[in-house]
């Protein structure tokens, strides 16, 4: 039986590995470590002054350095001792970190996806409410103000209008009523966009009014306004184009949370749950 | 047999021989190519996505640069877990919860928001309150935990913990289970998801931000400390890492080496005990041109007010500032005793020390912008005075809270405020455009109400007013907004000022526009004036050149006021009647509003008593632009 395996071509070859090994072994410090050696390497030391100059754009001295290779060794002893004890096995901080990493194995996963341009539109017609365009609306208004009118605010109003009303719509009605700091003409702006200038109330009103026609007096947080709305855009979905990125990163969120689990579904398939039977007034535990 | 055999001898071997040899370090393995950076640069730069509302002449940004959550140590003490998604949600308008377990909604959602915790245990006290959670086990979770809605035992908790932490001379001694790197990076990168996911270009920005709590003695040295980006973020440099404002600017400075933009701002100087904008550095030395140049390098702005009172000035500092008893907090922020009242402790003195200091070391190191700030520790940025929630859970979050309980050795609630605003002129809603406008000192501050105001200095202005609709394109042409520099003409001109102030729209008209003008003279002394520059009903000045109050329409007991007095909007150009063109100078703009009622009043109402004798039942709420600054040749 030995002859045989002698010739055996996958014996020939593991002998000649295993040499190869060995050589290398001897060739190498530190590849086998000794329990008690610790080896700073020149790569390690690399790498400290590399970590340095990024947070400290310039490199340690002398001292500096030292300080950081005894941080290492420290680190190192203290970390070999640590596993000798035992410390790794069920520390909740060491479990819950390395849980974690197994995480963001399917999490990485995720992002390595590629959606086609279908899946991304799907994913838009099917979540709308996430990236609809409000409506918006662009206008003219005209400011009356009470503290500078008084009682007699809301009448001149009414009367400006009147006089708005007989114009042609392409008069002139830049000196009309009172100044007002954000100016008269106002251009595509949403609901949420007229409340922050004018109030709730107003930006309210002013989606219920009629297009290319004077209208009010409306009021606002700072006196009365007519208002002659110039055009409006409607509500609506916006083409993928314009969105794509968002598309994309949200659809890979949602990906990546039913990629993890799945997995994680996957793996639990392949473990038997058992749960002690424990009877008090809290009533049954079960497992999710 | 016999093969099955030899392929697992084989096998064997050959898998323990294809561990991987890791000798790519950590860093190796996340950091991004120089390679990598340019070409993200270049793509950044060729998209040209702009929101909808872009306003090359800018729009008016209302927002909060100073809110704490459940994440920070103090809040979370006091039984509060709601964290920033809470905070974002409320300020952007959503209906949420308080800690008080009340439903709030603001009124008017901000544009935009910085929850800044503080970065000492940032995340880590709150993460007790879950028994899944090994933090849960230590030692001082218990006393966390089961403080739960007792303000007494909570307080107890808190400064034991304070105790415990900070050291005689200032230093700090952390517990070091709760403060290791692994901890810190881990809750910070999830802090900053939590601040990415509620950020909406065009609509709400959040920006990634933190406190920096140095208070060294008891004397506040706070800043907080706010990233242009999301990317890349080092974990925070904290009052743990030290207590010197050098070291922050050392480290900020480090960070911007390496492509990070930050800024820092300072609050609280009048909690200061006068070494906020002291002339002498944190080691007792007179402040040098390095100092100078490198805290400017860093700081661009300070909060004039918060919750804990504002820092614009003091009576005893301003005398015949008619307004300058206003919001006053006299306790510190620990510890018995009152405030030292003195002018490094406020700003107006600090940008006439900064006129002073500049002339002997060639750089003013107290070149500040200002802000308003919240300070508050519910999650709830409360501005608006008729609708405040209190400042801190269990303290202040009710009002038989705020009135009708006082817990030993704790400020005074009377004196706590509502939380101011932090206001930008900026071309659009988005981080970028937010951040530079803040970096540029193009921002303004209120105590709470969204007031406007927007000022532009020039020689060349003509006869341009803001009545004009080009003022504001010759506001930027011919001369420089708020926070700018005015560069001296040739000619023998005085600077003009066009100034335009809005009342918000849920709040009490406008009663006067101020420009409060400081200066140096030929022996180097300092000087400050008043200016009442445009008021609202026509009222004439006395005989004595003053001009009388606007009047008052608030009713007490119903805690209400009409806008029947005062006005919507006030504009004017004014013209410096007493320049000289040899002293340099600063001017800011203040705009006050009538008087409306103060939160402590709508408290006693509905507490069915009398406001506090001891405090004003009254606000004149207000504005202040940044300064304006000139310097001769």
């Amino acid at each position: 039986m030995l002859k045989s395996l002698l010739r055996e071509p996958l014996i020939h070859f593991l002998l000649l590995g295993g040499l190869l090994f060995g050589l290398y072994g001897l060739k190498n410090e530190g590849l086998y470590t000794d329990k008690n050696r610790i080896f700073i390497s020149a790569t390690d030391i690399k790498s400290i002054n590399t970590l340095w100059h990024e947070k400290w754009q310039r490199l340690p001295t002398p001292t500096e350095l030292q300080g950081l290779i005894d941080q290492q060794i420290h680190e190192e002893i203290m970390y070999r001792e640590a596993l000798l004890m035992g410390m790794g096995y069920n520390d909740p901080v060491v479990r819950r970190r390395l849980a974690q990493k197994m995480e963001f194995v399917s999490s990485d996963l995720a992002q390595q996806l590629e959606p086609t341009d279908a899946e991304l539109s799907a994913y838009l017609n099917s979540h709308s409410d996430k990236f609809e365009m409000p409506a918006r609306l662009s206008f003219e208004q005209i400011y009356l103000s009470v503290d500078q009118r008084g009682s007699d605010a809301k009448q001149d109003a009414l009367q400006l209008l009147n006089e708005l009303k007989q114009l042609d719509s392409t008069a002139n009605i830049k000196n009309t009523g009172d100044t007002f700091m954000f100016g008269q003409q106002q251009n595509n702006l949403s609901e949420h966009d007229i409340a922050r200038i004018f109030g709730n109330d107003f930006a309210i009103k002013l989606f219920s009014l009629t297009l290319n026609s004077w209208q009010g007096p409306i009021l606002s947080g700072y006196g009365f306004h007519l208002v002659r709305i110039n055009s409006k855009t409607i509500a609506e979905m916006p083409s993928l184009n314009t969105v794509q990125k968002k598309v994309r990163d949200e659809w890979v969120a949602t990906q990546r949370e039913s990629i993890n689990k799945a997995f994680y579904n996957s793996l639990r398939q392949r473990y038997q749950i058992v749960i002690e039977d424990v009877t008090n007034t809290q009533g049954n535990i079960s497992a999710n | 047999m016999r093969i099955k055999l030899i392929h697992a001898l084989v096998l064997m071997p050959l898998l323990s021989l294809s561990a991987c040899d890791n000798t790519a370090t950590p860093a190796q393995k996340n950091k991004i190519s120089a390679e990598e950076k340019s070409i993200i640069k270049t793509e950044l730069s060729s998209i040209e996505t702009r929101t909808s509302a872009y306003n090359k002449l800018r729009n008016p940004y209302f927002g909060e640069t100073h809110l704490h959550t459940g994440w920070s140590f103090d809040e979370a003490i006091y039984n509060v877990r709601l964290g920033p998604d809470n905070a974002y949600r409320h300020a952007r308008g959503d209906r949420v919860k308080h800690p008080n377990g009340e439903w709030v909604q603001l009124k008017l959602p901000l544009d935009f928001m910085v929850v800044s915790d503080h970065a000492e245990y940032l995340g880590v006290l709150v993460r007790m309150y879950n028994p899944n959670d090994s933090l849960s086990k230590n030692p001082i979770a218990k006393q966390i935990v089961e403080s739960g809605d007792d303000v007494e035992k909570s307080t107890k908790a808190f400064y034991g913990l304070v105790a415990a932490t900070i050291q005689p001379d200032g230093s700090t001694k952390p517990d070091p289970k709760l403060n290791t790197p692994e901890l810190k990076r881990t809750i910070w990168d999830e802090y900053i998801k939590i601040t990415d996911r509620f950020y909406e270009p065009g609509k709400f920005t959040t920006l990634v931000g933190y406190e920096w709590s140095s208070q060294p003695n008891m004397s506040n040295l706070h800043r907080n400390v706010i990233f242009r980006s999301s990317e890349n973020l080092p974990v925070p440099f904290s009052y743990f890492d030290s207590q010197k404002p050098e070291d922050l600017w050392a480290w900020m400075d480090a960070q911007r080496a390496n492509g990070t933009e930050l800024l820092a701002i300072p609050h609280n100087g009048n909690l200061s005990n006068g070494h906020m904008f002291a002339l002498e550095d944190s080691d007792g030395k007179p402040i040098t041109r390095a100092y100078a140049e490198s805290r400017m390098r860093n700081e661009k702005l300070t909060e004039i007010i918060q919750t804990k009172g504002q820092s614009e000035t003091h009576p005893l500092m301003s005398p015949n500032d008619e307004f300058a008893n206003f919001e006053i907090w006299t306790k510190p922020v620990g510890g018995p005793g009152t405030v030292k009242v003195v002018d490094t402790s406020y700003v107006r003195g600090a940008l006439k020390n900064g006129l002073a200091l500049k002339r002997e070391i060639g750089v003013n190191p107290f070149k500040y912008g200002v802000v308003g700030g919240g300070d508050i520790h519910t999650s709830i940025v409360s501005h608006e005075e008729y609708a405040h929630t209190g400042e801190h859970n269990l303290k202040s979050s009710t009002p038989k809270a705020r009135l009708l309980t006082d817990v030993p050795n704790e400020p005074s609630k009377i004196e706590q405020g509502t939380a101011g605003l932090s206001n930008v002129w900026a071309e659009e809603n988005t981080r970028e455009s937010i951040y530079d406008a803040m970096e540029r000192k193009e921002t303004w501050a209120t105590s709470g109400p969204r007031i406007t105001v927007r000022v532009f200095a020039g020689f060349d202005f003509d006869d341009t007013n803001p009545r004009n609709k080009d003022w504001v394109d010759k506001g930027y042409t011919l001369g420089v907004p708020m926070g700018g520099d005015l560069k001296p003409t040739a000619k023998d001109k005085s600077p003009r000022l066009m100034i335009a102030a809005l009342k918000g729209p849920n709040s009490g008209n406008l009663d006067r526009v101020q420009v409060i003008k400081g200066w140096l003279d030929a022996d180097g002394k300092k000087h400050d004036k008043i200016y009442d520059v445009v008021w609202s009903d026509q009222r004439q000045l006395d005989s004595e050149g003053k001009l009388p109050p606007v009047g008052n329409t608030v009713d007490i007991a119903d805690a209400s006021y009409t806008n029947t007095i005062g006005s919507a909007q006030l504009t004017t150009t004014w013209t410096d009647p007493d320049f000289n063109a040899d002293f340099p100078a600063f001017y800011y703009v203040r705009v006050l509003e009538i008087p409306t009622p103060r939160w402590s009043t709508y408290d006693a109402k509905e507490l069915g008593i009398k406001p506090p004798v001891n405090f004003p039942a009254t606000i004149q709420e207000r504005a202040w632009s940044s300064p304006i600054w000139y310097s001769p040749k």
